[in-house]
């Protein structure tokens, strides 16, 4: 053990708060991964898409819910959605699905109950908010002329090329350890980074950031900002925003909630491998807009 | 082709980079529990969760390097090359790193340092905190003799709640006081006994504490101490606030679980 040196009291604060958001997070990550993992080995695509009814506002609601079959976070949901666009969802449906699976799904909602457990609230409002944007920003997508046009040429060549469903339950539980062994690897290792830099930025002093607090604009920008830059994965970013309660007003707070899991730099390299940057600056700056208005507006509201 | 070649085409050793750090995730998991560490990250609710997912990951990790050892043997003879993955080996090279320091690290639970840049704050019941209120008589007769009869096992998150259910200082004067706490200095030489609050993990500790009429003298930042006193009151910038004058200061272990929920 390292017990010999005095490590000085930030270093191991600093330790502290990263480790807790590691070890709580990990278990949750793993449970997301578990359970979509389990449904993509016994669920075929096709019979999904035959689901979603044919009127645009119960498609894209229908679509809105598909995170309850798949509970893992944004950058698990890309794939996805991509498989179920060379497979015949249209674009718009997709951007639904894209907005909406990080956080209307299970264990999203576990994860989130769990650390706002005293806040109930701030359940159903990231739950309802993300609903309504989601829905809206799809609707909006569905009016767009030139549906073909928002894809990149990849995924419209890969349209009508049928990737392989396991048949055999030896080939089910192969592909079920590689898929799980390679979800929690992946999305534990972008944890790390922003776990990092939470850590450090939850440890300022409080009265270096009540300035910006106490404005609800700055503040739910700064909240934003920082969920740009962390790229957490929904189904723990619930336990990072716990380290702002205090000090940045609930509104602040769930502006990160609701913005993280649609925008953050890790989805949007990933909705490139898929959409043209048109489409993906067109969500960007719809989703912005709303997040930062439906602030804003709780904030008067005395949240 | 051989039944092998048409499952897995050259078996990438990047699978067998992600099974280990997996199997060491898990391990790491069921090390803190096992080493009881635990309580100086995460609420005690989430232990048990700790320990399945834990085994669950170990399970998982430990299947895939039995699947890619099988491969390897099967693929042997056919001299195939495994392909690499350079970011994987980063990933899992930082993971390794964390999990290296996790487990040599001393654990720590928040310092002293913690509570003064989170700054301690006593009205923790007016935000969002999790510190159970106490249940309270509702005349102000029957809550005096309430406060007389049970503040001496007042923990200080229980303090706080009575406090911030009753502000005036005038209620508690002269009420003993016995609590346990870590040494927090204040920037009048005295010093403030302290815990945290946690609600979900170390994340959202709220620092609490109870400030002592008394120099910090031979105690140091984070020591941890029993308390024995009573109640007084003392004008600070024209603000009346209840202060501790000690019958006695003892040190203490840590307790096993630092924080109060």
């Amino acid at each position: 053990m390292l017990t010999v040196f005095t490590f000085p009291p930030f270093f191991t604060d600093y330790f502290t708060v990263f480790f807790a958001i590691l070890i709580e997070a990990v278990p949750f990550i793993t449970l997301g991964v578990l359970v979509s993992g389990f449904l993509t080995v016994f669920i075929r695509d096709e019979w999904l898409l035959k689901l979603i009814p044919k009127q645009a506002f119960f498609a894209h609601l229908t679509v809105a819910f598909l995170g309850f079959l798949f509970p893992v976070c944004e950058c698990g949901n890309v794939p996805v959605a991509r498989r179920l666009i060379t497979k015949g969802l249209p674009v718009s449906q997709a951007v639904t699905f894209l907005l909406a699976a990080p956080v209307i799904n299970p264990v999203v909602i576990l994860a989130t109950y769990t650390a706002f457990h005293f806040a109930p609230e701030v359940v159903y409002l990231r739950v309802g908010i993300s609903l309504f944007i989601a829905l809206t920003t799809g609707l909006i997508v569905s009016r767009f002329s030139d549906q073909e046009e928002l894809l990149t040429t990849t995924v419209v060549e890969q349209c009508g090329v049928h990737d392989h469903f396991p048949e055999s339950f030896k080939e089910k539980i192969a592909t079920f350890l590689s898929t799980t062994r390679q979800e929690v690897f992946e999305m534990t290792s972008s944890l790390l980074v922003g776990a990092a830099i939470a850590s450090a930025t939850t440890n300022l002093p409080r009265n270096m950031i009540i300035s910006i607090a106490h404005n609800p604009l700055l503040a739910a920008l700064a909240m934003m900002t920082l969920a740009l830059v962390l790229s957490i994965c929904s189904t723990v970013d619930a336990f990072v925003a716990l380290g702002y309660v205090g000090k940045f007003p609930t509104s602040a707070i769930l502006a990160f909630l609701i913005f993280g899991p649609m925008i953050d730099f890790r989805v949007i390299s990933m909705m490139r491998t898929t959409f043209k940057w048109k489409l993906v600056l067109t969500i960007f700056m719809v989703v912005a807009e709303m997040v930062l208005s439906i602030s804003i507006l709780l904030s008067f509201l005395g949240k | 082709m051989t039944p092998a070649q048409q499952q897995s085409p050259a078996y990438s050793l990047s699978a067998l980079i992600e099974a280990v750090n997996i199997t060491l995730l898990g391990g790491f998991l069921l090390f803190l529990y096992f080493k009881k560490s635990l309580t100086l990250f995460v609420r005690p609710d989430y232990f048990l969760f700790t320990l399945v997912i834990g085994t669950i990951l170990m399970v998982i990790g430990i299947a895939n390097v039995a699947i890619f050892i099988y491969k390897f043997i099967q693929q042997r003879s056919l001299k195939q090359k495994f392909s690499f993955d350079k970011k994987t080996f980063f990933q899992s090279e930082l993971l390794l790193a964390l999990l290296i320091l996790g487990i040599f690290m001393p654990h720590r639970s928040l310092s002293a340092n913690a509570a003064i840049t989170r700054g301690i704050d006593q009205n923790i019941l007016t935000g969002t905190s999790s510190v159970k209120p106490l249940k309270l008589p509702d005349s102000s007769q029957a809550y005096g003799a309430f406060i007389a009869e049970k503040s001496k096992s007042f923990t200080i998150a229980d303090w706080v709640s009575s406090l911030a259910v009753n502000p005036e200082p005038e209620d508690y004067r002269g009420k003993p006081v016995s609590i346990d706490g870590f040494i927090k200095p204040n920037s009048d030489g005295t010093f403030t006994v302290a815990r945290f609050v946690i609600s979900c993990c170390a994340v959202d500790a709220t620092p609490i504490g109870l400030p002592v009429d008394k120099p910090i003298g031979m105690f140091k930042a984070d020591d941890w101490v029993h308390v024995e006193g009573k109640i007084s009151i003392k004008d600070q910038g024209g603000k009346r606030n209840i202060i501790v004058v000690p019958d006695s200061i003892t040190n203490i272990q840590q307790p096993q679980d630092p924080y109060l929920y």
